[in-house]
């Protein structure tokens, strides 16, 4: 009996060798995208030799600072098995919150302060909502994206501005926060690289994190095991939102003007990023680190595109097959492979 | 009574839009007795024709427990196709044209299709994904420029008018009648509803689940291109971002109108009526001279009110019932 | 040979899942104008066998004869399509359909004569006295009524043999009249034949012309019901002690004594002394009357450090009453005290707080969290105790490898998903997730379900050490050999109440069997 037990015991071992092996391979997902950035830097160099200008490579960062910082948010959303398609408007909403308030008071910390706030409050009432409601995010997310950015619409037309000029005449030290630089490093890429260790920190190395992982891949096993799924997934919903504002007011910095269609094409590409960098759309899957690559990927197609004279709408032509062909691919290769254990595991069975 | 009442309402939805419809006519007539007229009711129906046709392509979708948000682009890119066309010859012949417009919206629904039901792509992702290609592809054709003529002949084809309606709210009306014969009387109609109730449950019966969701997006992408043919006619130029924000209005639209994103249920009728609710809030805020933002907002609002009432109710409805068994059980 | 009035015949069926037999060459065979009940204990395989009549699962090998013809089933369509309906314990009506919809779903009929079906309908639902219509939808029903839909679904379509699981379950003694009546009348009118599976033995005498008892996968008595007294039914269903496990339980436990639990486990050694002395007025969970959804009055006390067994027939709520002690489902009525304390647990959390503890009946689904490791399954319970605001992978990586080791958890390391474990592996994960938070009480639902032998002794042993370690261990189990292997004390629920209290010298197979069929008076 002892005997037989060792046998299967060995047989076990060299099962898993074999399929971490298959494992190791699908985590290379980040090696990918390394590799995927490489060939897009080669290719567009080739094309193009002023692509690979490094100054013109870094200030380049903040035409997409602001997909790539939504999209670290959506990661965490993502990760717990949600989705929320207002922060595009909730980049919009704060961006126009934080312009009415310097055109109000004309003090751009209290205003800066909140737009971040409103950011928060509109993630807040996302959470609270699906959490009343048990509707799919998605709806709700929609729903509240009409709101956002209809009270930034109307907010931007009580500021006095029309929707298309928009608030400017922002101080010199808010516009400085994208367009300047420090140590000769534009601004834009210490602004990503603090986040994205934030976010890192926040989902992969903190508590809270572990708990959207372990919501996101099986919410019923969440809940048997005492995690307080309400709690954290207003939290979850008010960062994504905090994330969203972040976002919406660099773009008014950047743009040293707020308006209420900031950021309204946004969740596209920012699903695209975090969805590409290696989140499942249904949960339990995400990382910070691969969203960082594909936003960069995404980003440095974008502007590589464009240098040589192709508009961004065709862009989205290759983007939107990208994503597709992702997806469809990791599911086949997840056919495949099951059919391949099967019939190993029928042959072991055989043997024996 | 007031369960009654509640239960008449979570299983025809569409009661609670017209509720609705009226107060907000009730309540504008009483701000200005102009605005309730045939005439308003006309043209809304007459701009509404649009979001409406999309709203009930892609609530057969919805239905199967998928989503679609590529109808907007889908639609942009059969005007497109179908405006080029008649610009390119003299004598553009109405088939060729019928044929481009409907077909580009049938073929971008069956790729839709293909993805979700064969491809493995959730339907999200997929529909994400497409809404940019489509949208790139329009771009590319057209080199990023705007189509601003549409021959005379055709413009005024959505002017004529049939026993008092203009075309375009005949082709909504054919539309609907064709949509509720299809999804009320015959069997595939029914197969969609049971994929949409359980995909499990529909297998174990015998529905060639597939089939039945690439059917689905195939009628979202006709009924796109449908909408692309009003579209072409009534607006007469067509931008590169024809039809951009239609995706979130038609979903809205179709949830309004008690079609559930949880699938399995809901009907036609009432994505309709979603759709002219908030088309006559958009009038209303025309009418009254409202600054066009507000239309959002309140759109926005109504959309969130109702999903949590409805929601909220059935919730309330389920407890209750199990109160009902327990006690039952007790007895 | 077959014969043709046979309207079911089942040859030599075998079914095994994952190397486990199931199904032990059965036959089986319903006449016309019969009602043959099958009834069983829990698990003899009486879902199975009907699985496979309606084409769920394929047989390993055997043969299935309809009216004379082999038939090969490989989906329930084909079946109905030949005349077999399973009426399913858990009714799946479309929710949002009508009922007239829910009924017509899948058949081919004409046009011409929708409305000839219709008026049949509309006649049964006058027989059945059904009390809803056509074009209500499906969630608007009761389960019973839902149940009725399906009775009429499988009689609509003409069927020869309609298998009706457990029908009565949900349904009140009016309704179960009605349906009798109804069973009864179209058995005479329409040769028809019904398979009748209940553990409501008093009803067999009611309805049914024959009946097969099923015991382990095996036809252990087969007649007329006249020939048959309840007694001569129970003792039938009893099962037998299979003495290779007892044997190789007392080899494990030896094995593994030697081997494992020598750290953590050791500390406790003076509680251990303690407890033998205090046990028997010593109770750690004292639980009176309670009620919730799906249960309504549970009474025990749990010694501490001892193993009480809950057992009954599925259906008796026992995964109701403890989701309900566990804080996942709401209380209605009655107390709970935890060392002498009345306590309210509103949510899981508070119940771990408390030290206390459940395995869920559901691994897959409510245990582990599949997409995870190893490590972050085991230490998702414990989370919120161990760490503030950031994790320390080491403090993690100890305590999963820790648990590898004394759980004796067969894996490549604690980096590996649990989907690439096998069941009892798995399970050995959520018992380790589980020990991480240290518990007073630990709630066990169905611990080896689906579990190998060797396995499944492992566990054995184990809850035996967690036991005297000093740890009071609820035990659910529908395998009445594992109450009788583990528990010092069993309670037996029957329809939702705990009915007799067996203690030890009368701790037998038969014993339990009698009381979880409703028979406490027999318990000598």
């Amino acid at each position: 009996m002892k005997k037989h037990y060792a046998a299967n015991y060995m047989n076990e071992k060299k099962r898993f060798k074999n399929l971490n092996i298959v494992k190791r391979k699908l985590f290379s997902w980040q090696t990918t995208l390394i590799g995927l950035l490489i060939v897009e830097f080669v290719i567009f160099g080739s094309l193009n030799s002023r692509f690979l200008n490094i100054i013109n490579l870094m200030y380049s960062v903040g035409d997409f600072l602001y997909i790539a910082i939504a999209a670290l948010a959506m990661t965490c959303i993502i990760a717990a098995g949600g989705i929320d398609i207002s922060i595009g408007s909730i980049m919009g909403l704060s961006s126009i919150i934080t312009g009415f308030f310097w055109v109000k008071t004309s003090n751009i910390i209290l205003a800066t302060i909140l737009g971040l706030i409103s950011g928060v409050v509109a993630g807040t009432l996302n959470g609270i909502l699906i959490l009343i409601t048990q509707v799919n995010p998605l709806v709700i997310t929609l729903g509240s994206s009409f709101l956002f950015s209809g009270l930034a619409l109307t907010l931007s037309g009580f500021a006095g501005s029309t929707g298309f000029e928009g608030i400017s005449g922002f101080p010199d030290s808010f516009v400085y926060i994208v367009n300047g630089s420090i140590f000769n490093i534009p601004n834009p890429i210490w602004i990503l690289l603090i986040l994205t260790i934030i976010f890192y920190i926040l989902l992969h190395k903190t508590k809270f994190g572990r708990y959207l992982f372990l919501i996101g891949m099986n919410p019923e096993a969440a809940k048997y095991t005492g995690i307080e799924i309400k709690k954290l997934t207003i939290y979850n919903y008010a960062i994504s939102g905090l994330g969203g504002a972040i976002a919406g007011i660099l773009l008014v910095s950047y743009f040293t003007s707020a308006r209420s269609d900031l950021g309204a094409d946004a969740p596209l590409i920012v699903i695209t990023c975090a969805v590409l960098g290696g989140a499942s759309i249904y949960g339990g899957e995400g990382s910070i680190i691969g969203t960082l690559l594909a936003s960069l990927l995404v980003g440095y197609l974008k502007y590589g595109l464009q240098m040589i004279n192709i508009t961004s709408h065709q862009t989205n032509v290759f983007l939107g097959l990208v994503l597709i062909l992702t997806i469809s691919g990791r599911y086949f290769w997840d056919v495949l492979s099951t059919n391949y254990k099967n019939k190993e595991a029928v042959k072991r069975f055989k043997k024996t | 009574m007031r369960k009654k009442f509640i239960n008449i309402i979570l299983k025809r939805s569409e009661i609670l839009v017209i509720i609705i419809l009226i107060i907000y006519f009730f309540l504008m007539g009483i701000k200005n007795p102009l605005f309730v007229r045939a005439d308003t009711v006309i043209r809304i129906l007459f701009n509404g024709a649009i979001l409406s046709i999309i709203s009930m392509g892609i609530s057969s979708v919805i239905i199967t427990k998928n989503i679609d948000v590529s109808v907007g682009s889908l639609l942009g890119l059969a005007a497109t196709f179908g405006a080029t066309y008649l610009n390119s010859t003299d004598h553009p012949s109405i088939l060729i044209f019928l044929l481009i417009t409907l077909g580009t919206g049938t073929l971008g629904g069956l790729f839709n299709g293909l993805g979700v039901a064969y491809g493995g792509v959730s339907s999200i992702i997929m529909t994400l994904g497409t809404m940019a290609m489509f949208r790139g592809i329009l771009t590319m054709y057209t080199g990023g420029s705007w189509i601003d003529t549409v021959p005379e002949w055709f413009l005024n084809f959505s002017r004529i008018k049939f026993l008092g309606l203009y075309y375009p709210i005949w082709v909504m009306i054919i539309s609907l009648i064709i949509l509720w014969i299809f999804f009320t009387k015959m069997k595939w109609g029914r197969y969609i509803y049971a994929t949409g109730n359980s995909i499990e449950g529909a297998r174990l019966i015998g529905i060639p689940v597939k089939m039945v969701v690439l059917s689905s997006f195939v009628i979202s992408g006709f009924f796109s291109g449908l909408a692309a043919l009003i579209y072409i006619s009534q607006i007469g130029t067509i931008p590169t971002q024809a039809g951009t924000g239609m995706e979130t209005q038609a979903i809205a639209s179709a949830v309004i109108g008690g079609v559930s994103l949880m699938g399995g249920t809901g009907n036609i009728l009432g994505a309709l009526l979603g759709a002219l609710l908030l088309e006559t809030i958009k009038y209303s805020l025309v009418f009254f001279k409202v600054p066009a933002y507000w239309n959002n907002v309140i759109s926005g609002f109504l959309l969130l009110f109702i999903v949590v009432i409805t929601s909220r109710i059935q919730i309330y409805l389920r407890q209750e019932k199990e109160r009902e068994i327990e006690e039952a059980l007790r007895r | 040979m077959t014969n043709k009035s046979h309207l079911v015949e089942l040859k030599n069926i075998i079914k095994s899942f994952v190397g486990v037999p199931v199904l032990k060459d059965i036959s089986f065979t319903v006449h016309a104008k019969t009602i043959h009940g099958l009834i069983g204990g829990n698990g003899a395989g009486k879902s199975t066998l009907m699985n496979i009549l309606s084409g769920v699962y394929q047989p390993d090998s055997g043969e299935i004869w309809i009216k004379g013809n082999k038939e090969r089933f490989k989906c329930p369509a084909d079946a109905h399509a030949k005349g077999i309906y399973l009426v399913p314990q858990s009714p799946s009506i479309f929710p949002y359909l009508t009922i007239e919809e829910n009924i017509f779903l899948g058949m081919n009929i004409e046009r011409s004569r929708y409305s000839e079906y219709i008026e049949k309908i509309k006649n049964l639902m006058n027989i059945l006295s059904c009390d809803f219509t056509l074009d209500q939808i499906g969630a608007d029903l009761t389960i019973a009524k839902k149940q009725l839909v399906e009775l009429i679904k499988g009689l609509i379509r003409r069927c020869d043999v309609i298998i009706l699981d457990e029908p009565t379950s949900a349904l009140t003694s009016r309704e179960v009249d009605a349906l009798f009546k109804t069973i009864k009348q179209l058995k005479d009118e329409d040769n028809m034949g019904f398979i009748y599976i209940t553990h409501r033995l008093q009803e067999l005498f009611d309805l049914v012309d024959k009946i097969t008892i099923l015991k382990n996968g095996e036809v252990v008595s087969e007649g007329f019901i006249e020939n048959f007294t309840l007694k001569d039914i129970i003792n039938n269903m009893v099962p037998k002690i299979s003495e290779n496990n007892f044997a190789e339980t007392e080899i494990n436990t030896k094995e593994i004594n030697e081997k494992e639990y020598k750290g953590e486990i050791e500390k406790s050694k003076v509680q251990k002394i303690i407890n033998k002395i205090d046990k028997e007025d010593n109770y750690i969970l004292e639980v009176e009357n309670l009620a919730g959804k799906g249960f309504f009055d549970v009474t025990f006390k749990l010694g501490r450090g001892g193993i009480l067994g809950i057992t009954g027939v599925v259906g008796a709520g026992r995964t109701e009453f403890a989701e309900t002690l566990f804080g996942i489902r709401k209380k209605i009525s009655g107390k709970v005290l935890l060392e002498k304390q009345e306590i309210n647990i509103n949510n899981p959390r508070e119940a771990i707080k408390h030290g206390m503890v459940y395995i869920p009946e559901d691994r897959d689904l409510h245990g582990v969290f599949l997409k995870a490791n190893i490590k972050e399954n085991i230490s998702s319970s414990i989370l919120f105790k161990i760490f503030k605001l950031f994790l320390i992978e080491k403090k993690e990586e100890k305590l999963a490898k820790d648990f590898i080791k004394s759980l004796n958890i067969i894996c490549t390391g604690i980096d590996q998903k649990i989907l690439y474990l096998s069941g009892g592996n798995r399970q050995k994960v959520v018992l380790g997730k589980w020990l991480a938070v240290t518990p007073k009480v630990l709630i066990l639902d169905e611990p080896t379900r689906g579990i190998d032998a060797n396995t499944r002794q492992e566990i054995y042993t184990n809850i035996k050490k967690l036991a005297k370690d000093g740890v009071s261990i609820l035990l659910i189990s529908s395998d009445f050999e594992e109450i009788l292997t583990l528990s010092e004390k069993v309670v037996v629920m029957y329809r939702g109440r705990t009915i007799t209290e067996i203690t030890p010298p009368n701790i037998t197979l038969e014993n339990i069997t009698y009381a979880s069929f409703g028979f406490v008076e027999k318990q000598v």
